[in-house]
C-alpha cells in the first residue's frame, strides 16, 4: 500500500487578506493556485528584500527568489506546519542564497569584512551618500561589508522581525550563535551610521 | 539623532521598502513556480478502449479537495489516497476541521458522498466507487473561527 497525500483546495477566496497563512498553505498544497498567489504576494516582497541584500546582484536575486518559490510549491504537500509558513519560506530562501553564494563566482562580498575597531569612519562619504539617495543607500552599503552570517541575522531580526529561535531555524544554527552574529552586525552598522551621520 | 537611532530608522525604512526588482518579477513567480513538478504516484482509473487510464495522485487529491470546498462548515486539512500494488485506489482518507456546533454525522456523510463522486469523475469510473473504495472521514479539529476552514 502507498499513501499519497495532499491538503485542501479551494478555488476562489472571498477575503484574501484575512485568510491565515496555514490555511493558504493547506489550500496551495492541493494545487490551489489562487492560494499560492496570495502567499507569493504576502511574503514575496520580504523574501526578495532579504535575498537582494544577501546576494547583491539583481539577476542572482531573481533566480534565488524564483527557485525558492518553485521549491515551496513543490514541497507544500510536505509542509507540516511545525514552523510558521513565513519562517519556512525564509529557510528555503536562505538555503538558495547559500547555494548561489557557493556556486557563483559573483559573490555577495565586494568588500572584505572589517572588524568594528578597524572600520574607517570616512569610508562612506556623507556627501556622496546624501547625493546618491539617502539613509537606505548608506545602510545597503554598510550591509555589503558584513559577512553573510551576521548580515543574514541582522536582516532577519531587525528588518523582518523573526525571533532568535526562528533565525536559528532558518540559518541552521543555534540561538547563541544568532545572538553573537547580531551583536557583531549591530556594532559594525552603528559604526557606519556614525560615519554617515 | 545618534547612530543607533539612525540605524533603527534605516531598518524601518528598509522594512517598508519594496524593491523595484520584486515588482517586475512578481507576475512571473507564480507562473514559473506552478510549473515545477510535484512528485506523484499513478492511480489506475477506468478502462479505455486503448488501455487503462492512469491519473496522478496529486490530481485525484486536488479534484476531491475542490469538490469539498463547497462544504460550508468544514475545511479539509489533508486528503490521503492509498493505492494497492496494482495502483488501484484502495482508500481515501479525508481529515477535516469543522465549525464548532456542526452536526458531525451529516457532515461526514456529505463529505463521503462528494469525495466518492469526485473520485469517480476523475478516474473515469461509471459510478461513484463507494462500494469499491472506502472513504474515511476524520474530524481532527473544531474551530469557532470560520477563517480557519
Amino acid at each position: 500500500m502507498r499513501c499519497l497525500t495532499g491538503g485542501r483546495t479551494l478555488l476562489g477566496m472571498d477575503d484574501d487578506e484575512g485568510v491565515p497563512d496555514e490555511v493558504l498553505a493547506r489550500r496551495a498544497a492541493l494545487l490551489d493556485r489562487a492560494a499560492f498567489r496570495v502567499i507569493v504576494d504576502r511574503h514575496g516582497p520580504a523574501l526578495y528584500r532579504y535575498a537582494r541584500r544577501m546576494l547583491d546582484d539583481p539577476q542572482d536575486t531573481e533566480d534565488c527568489v524564483q527557485e525558492a518559490f518553485a521549491a515551496a510549491w513543490t514541497s507544500l504537500p510536505q509542509f507540516a506546519g511545525r514552523s510558521a509558513l513565513r519562517t519556512w519560506l525564509f529557510a528555503i530562501t536562505a538555503h538558495k542564497v547559500r547555494s548561489l553564494q557557493r556556486r557563483r563566482t559573483r559573490t555577495a562580498l565586494p568588500l572584505p569584512f572589517v572588524p568594528v575597531d578597524e572600520v574607517d569612519r570616512h569610508a562612506i562619504d556623507p556627501e556622496r551618500s546624501a547625493e546618491g539617495t539617502d539613509l537606505l543607500e548608506a545602510l545597503n552599503a554598510a550591509l555589503r561589508e558584513l559577512p553573510p552570517g551576521p548580515r543574514s541575522t541582522w536582516l532577519l531580526r531587525e528588518v523582518e522581525g523573526l525571533s532568535y529561535e526562528q533565525i536559528a531555524e532558518v540559518s541552521g544554527t543555534t540561538t547563541s550563535t544568532v545572538r553573537g552574529q547580531l551583536h557583531r552586525a549591530r556594532g559594525h552598522l552603528i559604526q557606519r551610521m556614525e560615519a554617515w551621520r | 539623532m545618534n547612530a543607533e537611532q539612525l540605524l533603527t530608522q534605516a531598518a524601518r525604512s528598509l522594512r517598508e521598502h519594496t524593491d523595484s526588482g520584486w515588482v517586475a518579477l512578481r507576475d512571473d513567480v507564480v507562473a514559473v513556480a506552478v510549473r515545477a513538478f510535484r512528485p506523484s504516484a499513478p492511480v489506475r482509473g477506468g478502462s479505455l478502449p486503448d488501455g487503462p487510464l492512469f491519473v496522478a495522485s496529486t490530481v485525484v487529491v486536488s479534484r476531491v479537495g475542490a469538490a469539498l470546498a463547497t462544504v460550508a462548515d468544514a475545511g479539509v486539512l489533508r486528503i490521503t489516497c492509498t493505492t494497492t500494488s496494482q495502483d488501484d485506489l484502495d482508500r481515501l482518507t479525508v481529515e477535516l476541521v469543522a465549525l464548532y456546533g456542526t452536526p458531525l454525522v451529516p457532515l461526514a456523510d456529505e463529505v463521503r458522498s462528494l469525495a466518492a463522486t469526485a473520485v469517480a469523475e476523475t478516474l473515469g469510473l461509471a459510478r461513484p466507487p463507494v462500494d469499491r473504495v472506502r472513504v474515511d472521514v476524520s474530524v481532527q479539529d473544531v474551530t469557532r473561527d470560520r477563517r480557519q476552514l
